[in-house]
């Protein structure tokens, strides 16, 4: 067992933070794009 | 909570993070979360029939999939894995069902990437299972312990000198580096001991010398076996001699 090594220099909840604002920001608008793309491409 | 829940000593998290083990398979919630307006697009986008908008929501599920799948496991490097996953899937996604360009597409794939990268960077991870080990080779000793067996359950005349060769053929099974005289008598013995049991089997009278052949056989054998073990006792013989002399000329004893 052993701990991955961070690769970035920041403290513990900085980085869990600023990763899941990227994960939100970078799969939920992707999703949500694709969803309303999907939708204008369906009644277009 | 069953005990195999919160008492688990073998979890990646046990003993570090303070968590039980079926935490772990929880890593990947988030991105599935964050995924999930992929799901009705996914079946608008069959509805719609178009190939493009089917495939970039089928890249984002995998993406996320696999990178769920990577993150649960939780084996070193598996987070970067899962990132690398993520980064790949959304980007195509973004391209194809979400119909950005494609340097729309990279950044939003990178973003994923970094998101993940840095949510995960410093998770407890487990090395990987060692290789398994490989398959002991066939004892060469099989084929005749089964021929063995074939005689012993045979023909009862030819019993004693099977029994010998079975003790003959332990003692080669413990010394497997033993050649020479002891395994010729018993190539010799088994062959010739399933040619009269064929014979026997097939209405043969035998002849008056066969209880002399098969005491010599089963002689023959057991001398095999003795002067097996004979050599052995006198290689220990020789060893503890030399330790003897070694322990003398130390000054031991």
């Amino acid at each position: 067992m052993n701990r991955n090594p961070p690769s970035v220099t920041l403290s513990a909840p900085v980085r869990r933070i600023a990763g899941f604002a990227l994960l939100a920001a970078g799969i939920g608008f992707t999703g949500l794009m694709s969803f309303v793309h999907v939708l204008v491409e369906l009644f277009d | 909570m069953s005990p195999s829940g919160f008492n688990r000593t073998r979890g990646p998290f046990h003993g570090q993070d303070k968590l039980p083990g079926w935490w772990t398979g929880l890593r990947g919630v988030p991105l599935a979360l964050f995924a999930l307006p992929f799901v009705p697009a996914f079946f608008l986008a069959l509805i719609s029939g178009e190939g493009r908008l089917v495939g970039g929501c089928i890249a984002a599920l995998a993406g996320v999939g696999l990178a769920m799948s990577r993150l649960a496991r939780a084996r070193r490097g598996d987070a970067r894995r899962a990132g690398v996953l993520l980064g790949i899937g959304i980007g195509l996604a973004a391209h194809f069902a979400g119909g950005t360009a494609p340097i729309g597409a990279v950044v939003l794939g990178l973003m994923a990437w970094g998101g993940a990268r840095l949510l995960y960077d410093g998770v407890v991870e487990v090395a990987p299972p060692p290789p398994p080990r490989p398959a002991p080779p066939p004892d060469a000793l099989d084929p005749m312990r089964a021929r063995l067996a074939a005689l012993r359950s045979g023909d009862p005349r030819l019993l004693p000198a099977a029994q010998e060769l079975g003790g003959l053929l332990d003692e080669l099974a413990q010394r497997p580096d033993a050649a020479g005289q002891a395994r010729r008598v018993l190539v010799v013995g088994i062959d010739g001991l399933e040619r009269i049991g064929l014979r026997l089997s097939q209405g043969a009278t035998p002849p008056e010398t066969l209880p002399v052949l098969v005491d010599d056989l089963a002689r023959a054998a057991r001398q095999s076996a003795q002067d097996l073990r004979g050599a052995e006792t006198e290689a220990l013989a020789i060893q503890v001699k030399v330790l003897q002399d070694r322990l003398h000329q130390e000054g031991i004893s």
